[in-house]
């Protein structure tokens, strides 16, 4: 169980978290939303280990993390692809968190193959990442971050730039991972495209949490700065 | 006569692309014989699934790609040919932040238009930080400390300063919640309303289908005209 306490984050001008309280349980599939600037993408950051912890604190299992636990719990997401894509190829882009991971190399191309099956990317597995479209790119971007099977998968606005299709893809793959035990977390502005998987939803305004509950009782709730 | 000050007294616009083929690596076509043609007023909706050449259509229409055949005009002629052509377009990348370059988030919406050489810089800074909705308290905070949303209506206000004729806007409802693409499809009204013309790729079609007077659906780099999505 990740339990965020009292946790505040102020950038140079603006404060963008105030004291937000919230808990993900293990195997959670939730929604985090809010208007823009709500501080949604802060909290992920910090969560990933991105950004440090300025005030509060974050548990596991009642243990305090510091920011490099966060990074070895959490996988991270970028809303851009292009920010976390580093390979020449597909298969070294996937490849290179296990890598650098010291994962032995049989079994690394045993997880890549799997991963890419399973994000239907093995077609691509020789092309550029730069030569993807923004789709295939956000695809990518999680199934480089999903083979390092982190324990929470945070994601920034995963689906924003896929089709129908992509979406469905996307939202399958989650879903399995979710089964396999791995605890997702999506900022999102678009609730109607996970309505299906997600369980939770909490709602951020100007950085403070004010709603957490079931997404049904989200959708019948007054909220209305997000597409329901 | 510079092709802006042309187009401006002349009231007409008009963007052709002929015959147009695109490819990345000389090998994989990625665009076959694309047909357009963009006028002052025009709504252009471009549809299509992911890997479909949308994005690649776009830097075409911006200029900043060149096709492998046929061309692209403008009035005519060869965009190529028009040292001006650039203070003529507007275009928004997919990702906002992938634009960006300034420190501030006043330096960053006048930056075209000091680099085009324009004056009233101040007077234009403002203007567009009104239209997106920018408060003037942010004009001294880092593009990069502003959430998705912000830098999305930031990366629309830099380039709706210089004034452009067309706006070039790939997945522009991206990162926006819910009143923010309202207050953006407000803007693009009014953009069609003073006789600009705007090109548009998106997936959130409902904002859309009713403005755009051509919707043209891309399909594995061919392009084709439809009624409706």
């Amino acid at each position: 169980m990740l339990q965020v306490v009292n946790l505040s984050f102020q950038y140079k001008i603006d404060k963008a978290l105030d004291r937000v309280n919230l808990v993900v349980h293990d195997g959670d599939f939730l929604l985090l939303t809010g208007a823009n600037g709500s501080g949604k993408t802060t909290l992920l950051k910090i969560l990933a280990g991105l950004l440090p912890v300025q005030s509060g604190e974050i548990l596991f299992d009642g243990k305090v993390l510091s920011q490099n636990d966060l990074r070895m719990l959490c996988g991270y997401v970028f809303h851009n692809p292009v920010n976390q894509i580093i390979g020449s190829t597909l298969e070294e882009d996937v490849a290179f968190g296990l890598e650098n991971m010291g994962v032995p190399r049989s079994k690394m191309h045993e997880q890549v193959t799997e991963i890419l099956e399973i994000f239907q990317l093995s077609q691509l597995k020789n092309e550029d990442p730069m030569s993807l479209s923004a789709g295939q790119a956000q695809k990518l971007a999680i199934a480089s971050v999903a083979v390092l099977k982190p324990k929470y998968l945070l994601l920034d606005e995963p689906t924003s730039m896929l089709d129908d299709l992509g979406c469905h893809q996307v939202n399958q793959v989650l879903k399995a991972l979710n089964q396999m035990g791995m605890s997702i977390v999506i900022s999102t502005h678009e609730i109607y495209q996970f309505t299906d998987l997600a369980r939770r939803v909490i709602h951020l305004c100007r950085g403070t949490v004010d709603f957490d509950g079931s997404i049904d009782e989200f959708i019948s709730s007054p909220i209305d700065d997000v597409e329901k | 006569m510079m092709l802006k000050n042309e187009v401006k007294k002349m009231g007409i616009f008009q963007l052709e692309l002929q015959d147009v083929s695109f490819s990345y690596d000389n090998s994989k076509l990625i665009l076959h014989e694309i047909n357009m043609v963009i006028e002052s007023q025009d709504f252009v909706l471009i549809t299509g699934q992911n890997g479909a050449g949308k994005s690649t259509l776009l830097r075409l229409i911006s200029g900043i790609l060149k096709p492998k055949s046929g061309t692209v005009k403008i009035n005519g002629r060869s965009i190529y040919r028009q040292k001006d052509y650039f203070k003529m377009i507007g275009f928004v990348m997919q990702y906002a932040e992938d634009s960006f370059c300034c420190d501030t988030v006043f330096d960053e919406i006048a930056f075209a238009s000091r680099n085009f050489g324009l004056d009233r810089i101040e007077e234009r800074v403002q203007n567009a930080a009104r239209i997106m909705g920018i408060d003037q308290e942010a004009f001294s905070k880092s593009p990069y400390d502003l959430s998705n949303g912000e830098m999305r209506r930031l990366a629309i206000a830099s380039v709706i300063a210089h004034d452009p004729f067309l706006l070039v806007l790939d997945e522009p409802f991206v990162g926006l919640d819910k009143a923010g693409k309202q207050f953006l499809r407000k803007v693009l009204e009014n953009w069609k309303k003073n006789n600009r013309a705007t090109v548009v790729v998106s997936h959130q079609l409902k904002y859309l289908t009713d403005l755009a007077n051509k919707i043209f659906n891309l399909q594995s780099g061919r392009l084709s005209k439809v009624d409706s999505v």
